[in-house]
């Protein structure tokens, strides 16, 4: 046995004083850990299954908690997406709960970014007063709400919206995924297949990075992908950290992709090396679209994209000979999720791409997952809002979008005309990571009524008339999750800490009780407990189960491999031809689409992307992530040697970047790992809000440098579309 | 008697820092200390370019320099060769600090003491696995017991050919393949 | 720099007390009516040497924050340190009896000055033995260091008991030339040494290579040149070898005798040089500590 004459630092018995502490929250994890240290003998840990809010994944963990306090977490080994594993945000966001910078009650602005505390009563009856006056006088369709899609906005959200008769419930998605998500819609007739990397035999990454856009299981098969001798190619203007697992770095001319993918495609077709049975059985208008692929020849796409026919030919080549364990990674936000004018149809591109390689459902291929059987609440008990009268705003303008998700954008636009008269933000951060901040600030500040429903001062609810204090996700049951794949299962978020802020309320209570101020309540009248257990029956499993194991899957209900389901395309099947394009007024046959800007020789374009310790805007505050910025200079931008050199910058050098939109200071990371023509930007900084006081003036937001702008076919921010030129300046 | 060792996959690596934090939080460190540091190593020309990432932490050495240079025996082997700290007995003189090849050690300015990674012992002694290993997202990390030939670790270290950062610096227990 | 400015500070009092101790010594033995070297070198040493000590408590957050935890300090005989934490210890007791010896105007015994004799150049030795043992900085890893160390603590031990001495009996100073002799010796010694030092390592280690050109030519030049090798060297050097030249005609006519019996020349230059000495003792350890680049493990 290991002797354990273990450091015993500054180890305190729980004591009462440190307990009380403890409940207070008044001491940050740090002070925490100073005099709380080693697990005594008298320490009980408990350990608490949930589920992760530093994402979109919410992979499941387990939280273990000392007397009564978040100690640490580890990943959940049945759920997914953690496959017992957690990437940095997930370990060290969970520190949330503890930080100083917490919003502790409602608060009312009284002034310019001043703020008064108020009861949840006057908040409540305040909101409900403006809310309805606003839509008696311009109708429900000026009420937009707009959020980040986690298990308990889900439900709650859209039907919160509904209730007051609105239509407009959007997700962050308009500067995520809207491009990629619309593309793949109107061809497979989902937003994003999954990919079955572990069995693949030939993988390209287009613009989507695991090891920085991080899902751990994701980088967990790609790691054995990489063991079993797959060939894994990625397509980026940068070499991001997922190159170590990659075969071969495709160093593109950003915005050009859709050249690529066309080329590729033609070079399967003329090599003959497309899947002519699928074609024939699953797919629509194939004649037209090889029709028009044919000029689309890799020479072509050499001198948009940069990238060597030659490399264009063999890499398509292989993967016909590969097929059908080779694909293209159905992507995310990274190349073509809201970036460029052509980003609708790279989507589109891709998904057509795979389709020649006849992947979908196959080992090794795309694969359409799964999703688990839940009940839903009896409609004669708990009656549903009826359905708006007016159709969700920019779903005229923006036919092809992914009706679901809208864009939400157009909540700003709509103000900046004067037709949006209130807007709720709940758990995201649209005045920062929507769209230009000014545009955003001047569209916000017209509205009658902003409300949001934050854990911290972000910049959006510095703007908000109303700022409404919602607990962590470390002291809050949620809704049941489903998660869909290829086996389908369910994972429950649950409380793993007492509240901490006595006036902080999980957003299911938000939502009913101001349904109830607002007249609508009759929609909520039922508790969370209810609607889970509702949800679980037709699942044979009982709440106490769920909550004692946090994720269950469900073997019996996997998928069955080389058994493609009917699509939700209009033709149930793989459109390389849409109607639904034609109907919209666009070209039923993907082409090619130049980007809307261009560098020219004395300036860049402006790209961006995750790193692994950040998540959007919302970690930027946590300290014990923002220290590894610090510790490893993570905020500076790659600049190219060679034009940092003709340019006289130095590694670590203060640079000027100026754009049509903003000028910004920032120091520089000079390296062979970027095109000459980019600036890569990591996204996850420049805080303006003061309240935040570890991630405030740690570098910028390259939101500021964003044209607000929508791309033509999914409304999306275009948010690549940016030119920038670069100077030395001192500091 | 087990003798523990670790390999660290620097071709597998991301660079995720998710060692570093569940670390951390493990070991309930300040945020400005860390067991696990950085390294980049970026070689070739553009587009030809390759960017090595190599994690480093105590290597818990054999004959290790800071346990013969600390003078109060505060760093200690323990009989399965982990290189231990105890706090109790630090003063916080920094001569370990100087003494590492491998920059291992960090001083919490709040106790004073020095200390770095501890092959988490008391996981270990559970049977568990190490923090860092079990969080690495890309199964860059594997643990386990050298002198047992059949060891997931052992036959790692054989089929990949995992050798100490500086071998001839004398033997380390943790392994790189690079 | 793990080890800073305050270890520069230890080192330099260590070797400094050393070097004082010893000269006291020489100098009650060569010079008996030099009472006030043999004096002041008697009473700083201790008194510098506490200050060291002091020093390194204050850099040892942990123990300051506990100082029973200082007791384990004597327990691991492979470590420099403990051993010369014994070193010291002895050193200390025999230099603190002979002080108060000197204070209460008490023979001294024989025994306890060999003793002290012996600690004091243990402990100069170890003062370059704690880092030069350290074979993860390859500047400080060479069998030169202990011995240039042994030379500066000699050397500034001289300085230290000299500029104290002449502050307090302008004549004293003159009464002793065998031992600015043995200074000026000592000082051209370190400038060999120094420069073979640096010769050596850098040609035979990369890191070594880095350090010395971040003292030669990089971050610490300035101090380098300017204030080790001109003012801490070539200064005392020059006004040392001028004073002996003059000193020498001087002694040779007996109104010179006079004139520097009377003391009322080369007060200042005395100052000069043995201030020069101090600053240039303490200067070549902040740079070695400063400059101290690890070996390349990547
Ligand atoms: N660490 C971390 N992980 C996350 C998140 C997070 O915030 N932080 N968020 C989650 C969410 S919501 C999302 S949407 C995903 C995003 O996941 P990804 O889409 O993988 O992430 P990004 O880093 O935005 O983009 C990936 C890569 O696209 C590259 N790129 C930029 N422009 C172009 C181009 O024109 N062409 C090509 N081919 N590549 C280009 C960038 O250099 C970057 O390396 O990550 C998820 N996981
Ligand atoms: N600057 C910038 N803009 C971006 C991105 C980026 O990385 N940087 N990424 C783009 C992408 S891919 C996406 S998906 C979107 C994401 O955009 P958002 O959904 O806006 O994500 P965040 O910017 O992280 O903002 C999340 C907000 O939710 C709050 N929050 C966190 N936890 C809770 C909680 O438990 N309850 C409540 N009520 N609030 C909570 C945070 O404090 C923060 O204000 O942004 C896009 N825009
Ligand atoms: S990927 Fe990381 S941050 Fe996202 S949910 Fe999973 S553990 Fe949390
Ligand atoms: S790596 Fe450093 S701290 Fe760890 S055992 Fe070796 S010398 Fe000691
Ligand atoms: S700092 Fe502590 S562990 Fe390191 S050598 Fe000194 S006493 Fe030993
Ligand atoms: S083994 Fe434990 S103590 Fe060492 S680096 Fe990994 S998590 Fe930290
Ligand atoms: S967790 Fe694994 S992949 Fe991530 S930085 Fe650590 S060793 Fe590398
Ligand atoms: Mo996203």
């Amino acid at each position: 046995m290991v002797e354990t004459k273990l450091s015993r630092r500054g180890f305190i018995k729980a004591s009462a004083a440190t307990a009380a502490l403890a409940s207070a929250g008044t001491v940050g994890f740090n002070e925490w850990s100073k005099n709380y240290v080693k697990a005594g003998a008298n320490a009980v840990v408990k350990e608490i299954p949930s589920t992760c809010n530093a994402c979109s994944s919410k992979c499941g963990m387990i939280g273990h908690v000392k007397n009564g306090r978040l100690w640490k977490l580890t990943g959940h080994p049945d759920h997914p997406y953690s496959k017992g594993k957690l990437c940095a945000r997930g370990h060290g966001y969970a520190t949330v709960v503890y930080s100083k910078d917490r919003l502790t009650q409602p608060l009312k602005r009284i002034g310019e970014k001043k703020f008064e505390p108020i009861s949840w009563e006057q908040a409540y009856r305040e909101i409900a007063e403006k809310l309805n006056k606003i839509i008696k006088a311009h109708g429900p369709q000026s009420v937009a709400l707009t959020e980040d899609p986690r298990a308990s906005g889900k439900f709650y959200s859209p039907r919160f919206i509904n209730a007051l008769g609105s239509a407009n419930y959007y997700t962050h998605h308009v500067v995520c995924s809207n491009a990629r998500d619309a593309g793949f819609l109107h061809t497979v007739g989902v937003t994003a297949t999954s990919a079955d990397i572990s069995n693949a035999k030939y993988i390209m990454f287009i613009g989507r990075s695991y090891g920085d856009g991080i899902r751990p299981s994701s980088v967990q098969s790609l790691a054995s992908a990489k063991d079993n001798g797959a060939k894994i190619v990625i397509v980026d203007p940068r070499l991001n950290n997922t190159g170590n697992l990659a075969t071969e770095w495709l160093a593109i001319r950003p915005g050009t992709d859709l050249a690529l993918v066309l080329a590729m495609s033609h070079v399967l077709i003329k090599e003959n090396l497309h899947d002519m049975e699928f074609i024939k059985n699953f797919t629509v208008g194939f004649e037209e679209y090889a029709q028009e692929l044919k000029k689309y020849t890799p020479e072509w796409a050499e001198g948009i994209t940069g990238i060597p026919a030659d490399a264009i030919t063999r890499i398509a080549t292989d993967m016909g000979k590969a097929k059908p364990k080779a694909l293209i990674e159905q992507s995310w936000r990274g190349a073509f999720g809201c970036n460029y004018e052509n980003s609708t149809e790279t989507g589109r591109a891709v998904a057509m791409f795979n389709a020649l390689l006849g992947n979908y459902q196959q080992k090794g291929g795309s694969i359409f997952g799964g999703k688990p059987t839940l009940g839903k609440l009896d409609k004669a008990k708990h009656p549903s809002p009826k359905e708006p009268e007016v159709p969700k705003a920019g779903s005229k303008e923006f036919p092809i979008a992914y009706p679901e998700n809208g864009v939400a954008t157009i909540v700003a636009k709509e103000a900046l005309e004067g037709k949006m008269k209130a807007a709720i933000y709940y758990h995201s951060n649209a005045a920062l990571g929507y769209g230009n901040p000014k545009v955003m600030k001047e569209a916000l500040s017209k509205m009658d009524l902003v409300v949001a429903i934050d854990v911290q001062m972000s910049e959006t609810a510095q703007l908000a008339h109303y700022v409404l204090p919602e607990v962590t996700y470390i002291e809050r049951d949620e809704v049941i999750e489903g998660l869909s794949g290829k086996v389908p299962g369910i994972a429950l978020r649950q409380q793993m800490v007492d509240k901490v802020h006595p006036e902080t309320k999980p957003i299911h209570e938000i939502y009913t009780e101001l349904a109830k101020a607002c007249g609508v309540g009759q929609y909520f009248n039922f508790t969370l407990d209810e609607l889970n257990e509702t949800m679980l029956a037709p699942t044979g499993i009982t709440y106490k189960q769920l909550r004692e194991k946090g994720t269950i899957m469900f073997p019996n209900e996997e998928i069955t491999i080389g058994e493609l389901p009917k699509l939700k395309t209009p033709s149930g099947k793989v459109e390389f031809y849409s109607e639904t394009y034609k109907a919209a007024g666009f070209k039923p046959i993907v082409e090619w689409i130049e980007p809307k800007v261009s560098p020219a020789d004395d300036s860049f374009r402006l790209i961006t992307g995750k790193q692994a310790i950040h998540s959007h805007t919302q970690t930027a505050n946590i300290p014990i992530l923002m220290q590894i910025t610090k510790d490893y200079d993570l905020e500076r931008i790659w600049i190219n040697p060679v034009r940092a050199k003709a340019l006289g910058i130095k590694d670590g050098d203060m640079v000027e970047l100026k754009s049509s939109e903003a000028t910004s200071k920032i120091r520089v990371k000079v390296t062979e790992r970027i095109h000459p023509e980019a600036i890569f930007v990591p996204s996850h900084y420049g805080i303006t809000s003061k309240d935040l006081k570890t991630g405030y003036g740690v570098g910028f937001g390259y939101m500021e440098h964003v044209p607000f702008d929508f791309e033509k076919w999914s409304g999306s921010g275009n948010i690549h579309e940016v030119i920038v030129k670069v100077r030395k300046v001192n500091g | 008697m087990a003798r523990y060792g670790m390999v660290i996959d620097t071709r597998k690596c991301v660079g995720c820092y998710a060692c570093r934090v569940s670390c951390q939080m493990q070991n309930e460190l300040p945020v400005e200390e860390s067991y696990i540091k950085f390294y980049e190593k970026e070689t070739g020309v553009f587009p030809n370019v390759k960017n090595e990432i190599i994690p480093v932490q105590c290597q818990h050495c054999e004959d290790a320099p800071c346990v013969s240079v600390c003078p109060t025996k505060a760093t200690y082997t323990t009989k399965e060769g982990i290189v231990l700290v105890d706090a109790d007995k630090c003063i916080g003189c920094k001569y370990c600090m100087v003494a590492c090849h491998y920059g291992a050690r960090t001083q919490d300015h709040n106790t004073g003491v020095v200390e770095k990674c501890r092959f988490c012992a008391e996981l270990v002694a559970e049977g568990k696995q190490p923090a860092c290993v079990s969080t690495c997202i890309s199964n860059a990390r594997i643990f386990g017991d050298l002198d047992d030939p059949n060891s997931e670790v052992s036959k790692a270290i054989v089929k990949m050919n995992a050798q100490p950062l500086r071998p001839d610096l004398g033997k380390a227990k943790i392994y790189y393949v690079r | 720099m793990v080890w800073g400015t305050i270890i520069a500070a230890y080192l330099f009092l260590a070797g400094l007390s050393a070097g004082a101790f010893l000269t006291s010594s020489y100098a009650a033995r060569r010079y008996p009516e030099a009472k006030t070297v043999r004096f002041v070198g008697r009473l700083i040493s201790p008194i510098l040497m506490g200050i060291g000590l002091l020093l390194l408590i204050v850099d040892a957050e942990a123990g300051l924050k506990d100082p029973l935890r200082f007791i384990y300090l004597f327990t691991n005989f492979s470590s420099v340190m403990t051993i010369g934490t014994y070193f010291i210890s002895f050193f200390m007791m025999a230099a603190a009896y002979i002080a108060l010896m000197e204070l209460l105007k008490k023979d001294t015994s024989k025994i306890v000055e060999y003793v002290g004799i012996i600690f004091a150049v243990a402990t100069a030795i170890y003062t370059g033995f704690l880092i030069g043992v350290i074979g993860a900085v390859p500047l400080w890893n060479t069998a030169i260091l202990p011995i240039l160390f042994v030379v500066s603590a000699f050397s500034t031990g001289i300085a230290g008991t000299m500029l104290v001495s002449a502050i307090m009996d302008k004549k004293v100073v003159h009464m002793v030339m065998s031992i600015k002799k043995i200074h000026l010796t000592l000082l051209v010694a370190e400038v060999l040494l120094i420069f073979t030092m640096f010769l050596i390592t850098s040609s035979t280690n990369e890191s070594a290579a880095q350090s010395v050109s971040m003292i030669l030519s990089g971050e610490y030049s300035i101090l380098f040149w300017l204030g080790l090798v001109v003012v801490g060297l070539i200064v005392p050097i020059a006004i040392e070898a001028l004073e002996l030249w003059n000193s020498k005609k001087l002694h040779h006519t007996p109104a010179g005798l006079e004139v520097a019996a009377s003391g009322s020349h080369g007060i200042a230059a005395t100052m000069i040089t043995e201030s020069a000495v101090l600053a240039g003792g303490f200067i070549l350890r902040y740079l070695l500590l400063a400059a101290a680049v690890p070996v390349i493990f990547l």
